[in-house]
């Protein structure tokens, strides 16, 4: 009774604080930009979040983040649209829905399969957030009793299962991790004072900004990757002529599906490196397996649809569990969610539950009116949506640019940042023509410092024995767990080969 | 015989751990100083895993693989019009720097229609300073004209 009374209270706190008009504004614009940035391909929650950091910084924490939650939320619902419309999925997580969705609009079911992506989002966004709130507390309980022995585990379990699984090429997504924890070594050594890699240039003392960082490899490595991969920006014409609604039978089609890919996504979700990605595809197996029609699937079944845009969507809540209660992010998004909150200066963490309540709980309460405000502007207004499709793309393109350089620049006012920016932007470009993924090198910037400095406390009170990492239980536990990230596919790969 | 595309990448990222490596050989310990962990040993381990993947990426790479067509040209003048940019806004201050940018990096990215691109270049420059300036009061670049 008293955990649910504490609940409560928690809530109340948290609508509160989401519900003021301002905070409500914010919400908005957040969802309203996270659909519009879903829509548009090449545009993801990553770089958008990354690029308005700078913009953020005077801001109240929890207005920034309310933001943050609606573009993240937002782009889970807006990718669906041109994926079901034209077969141009705007976000990765979309892409398993263009299999159905576009089939279904060639049959003139179009409305149908917005619908139920629709819907299937509101229904999944809304109880991953109620997993959320009783999840993360739980893990938060749980967490207190963890020391920097435990956290160094966990850190190098999230930075291994992200690496492992971003990428084709295991070696490409090791690299990139360790690319990431490189470039977080730069500066002075806070403990010894020591210059690390500094190569005598004053503006790298401070080690590189990790929004400097974030914005470099997402936004204006995607610039340059889409200036040398496409000539002529293609303006499809979509075009929907079925109404926006579900008949009783895709109804009876859909409900199942929905909760199928909500459990799928919110699991997969919770696991450091899965993702929204991984959730969809997950659950479009799923769907298929347990369809008694697994013929139909390709051709416009609209389980196809409503399981995986029901797991995109939960997965985006799961992913804000470890972030929140655990301050260790496992994605592309998170990390840069992860990054906002140092640049606040705040360690997300069982500490932060108990000292900005108010934040973390208007957070999640702003999340259940995002998936509000979601489904009710994205079924009246998908026609809107889908005119931005019209907005060219080499403008906009340019306009990240822009966006990009003057968010740096306000940082601190110097060029010196803005020319960081450009060197990592043409890095972000050579790593993507080459397959190298980029979120394990973000996850390592932001958590590199971290993994050193719970690596040397714990090497500090075992007095230098690294077997502490061992003997300690639930750090072994979750080294074992790594080992297991690691081994386990490759052993799978072994027998397919053999 | 060619060199398979991730073999060559190998080559390059071996060269750059090698290099991280060495530069972290060359990090001073402090002596007298009590740590169990001085300031050389987390870059050592970050160094070796570079190389390690680096080599192991050569390693596994196969002959198959191919590179995505990239159009070199396209992404050099817009790389460089990015720079010159970054250049101006350090000469001429925001607003000149700015406008004239978005109208060359849009045509350079594909778009073929000026009187669409002049006046979408202005309002975004206008729009920008707008959110910058006067709702945010964050300062811009001035240049040295400014």
């Amino acid at each position: 009774m008293g955990a649910l009374a504490q609940l409560g209270d928690n809530l109340a706190l948290g609508f509160g604080a989401a519900l003021a008009p301002l905070n409500l504004l914010l919400g908005l614009v957040g969802v309203t930009l996270g659909t519009a940035i879903g829509v548009l391909p090449g545009i993801g929650p990553a770089l958008t979040i990354s690029l308005l950091l700078p913009l953020t910084f005077g801001m109240d924490p929890a207005g920034a983040f309310i933001l943050f939650g609606g573009i993240y939320y937002g782009a889970m619902y807006g990718g669906s649209t041109t994926s079901i419309l034209v077969r141009m999925p705007g976000e990765a997580s979309s892409v398993m829905t263009a299999l159905d969705g576009y089939e279904m609009t060639r049959q003139g079911r179009g409305g149908a399969a917005l619908a139920t992506a629709a819907i299937g989002s509101f229904v999944a966004g809304t109880f991953a957030t109620v997993m959320l709130m009783l999840t993360a507390p739980a893990l938060v309980e749980l967490a207190l009793g963890f020391g920097p022995t435990e956290y160094f585990a966990l850190m190098v379990l999230a930075l291994t299962a992200l690496g492992g699984m971003t990428s084709g090429a295991p070696a490409k997504g090791a690299f990139a991790t360790f690319l990431g924890l490189a470039i977080g070594t730069i500066g002075i050594d806070l403990q010894t004072g020591q210059a690390r890699f500094t190569f005598g240039v004053p503006g790298l003392l401070g080690g590189l900004n990790v929004v400097v960082v974030t914005v470099g490899l997402f936004a204006v490595g995607e610039v340059f990757w889409h200036a040398a991969t496409h000539r002529v920006s293609r303006e499809t014409p979509a075009r929907l002529d079925a109404p926006v609604r579900l008949t009783a039978d895709d109804w009876r089609r859909s409900v199942p599906a929905w909760c199928r890919g909500t459990l799928v996504g919110f699991f997969t979700g919770v696991l450091p490196g899965a993702g929204a990605t991984v959730a969809s595809f997950l659950a479009y197996a799923v769907e298929r397996r347990v369809s008694k029609t697994p013929a139909a699937f390709g051709h416009g079944a609209i389980e196809g649809v409503a399981g995986p845009e029901a797991a995109n969507n939960a997965s985006a809540g799961g992913s804000l569990v470890p972030l929140l209660a655990l301050g260790i992010p496992g994605s592309g998004t998170t990390a840069v969610m992860l990054a906002a909150f140092q640049m606040y200066g705040l360690q997300p963490g069982p500490l932060l539950f108990s000292q900005e309540s108010g934040l973390i709980w208007g957070l999640i309460a702003s999340l259940y009116v995002s998936n509000v405000l979601l489904l009710v502007l994205n079924l009246p207004l998908i026609r809107l949506w889908v005119r931005l499709l019209h907005v060219p793309r080499s403008l906009l393109f340019a306009a990240v640019l822009v966006f990009a350089t003057l968010g740096v620049y306000s940082l601190n006012n110097n060029l010196f940042d803005v020319a960081v920016v450009y060197v990592l932007g043409v890095l972000a470009f050579f790593m993507r023509r080459h397959g190298v993924p980029l979120a394990p090198t973000v996850l390592g910037v932001v958590l590199g410092p971290l993994l050193e400095q719970h690596f040397r406390r714990a090497m500090a009170i075992s007095g230098g024995d690294p077997g502490v990492f061992l003997t300690r239980p639930v750090s072994a536990a979750i080294l074992a767990l790594t080992v297991a990230v690691v081994l386990v596919p490759m052993l799978v790969r072994a027998r397919g080969a053999r | 015989m060619v060199m398979p595309p991730d073999r060559r990448l190998a080559a390059v990222l071996i060269v750059g751990s090698g290099a991280y490596l060495l530069g972290a050989f060359q990090i001073s310990v402090p002596e007298g100083q009590y740590a169990a962990v001085g300031p050389q040993l987390f870059p050592l381990l970050i160094g070796l895993g570079l190389l390690t993947s680096a080599v192991y990426m050569g390693v596994s790479a196969t002959a198959e693989a191919r590179l995505p067509a990239v159009q070199w040209g396209v992404a050099a003048s817009s790389a460089l019009a990015f720079l010159a940019y970054i250049a101006a806004l350090g000469l001429v201050g925001y607003l000149p720097a700015t406008a004239g940018f978005l109208v060359l990096e849009s045509r350079l990215l594909g778009s073929r229609d000026w009187a669409r691109d002049l006046t979408v270049s202005v309002a975004i420059t206008a729009s920008v300073y707008g959110v910058f300036r006067v709702l945010l009061g964050l300062s811009l670049p001035s240049g040295l004209l400014g």
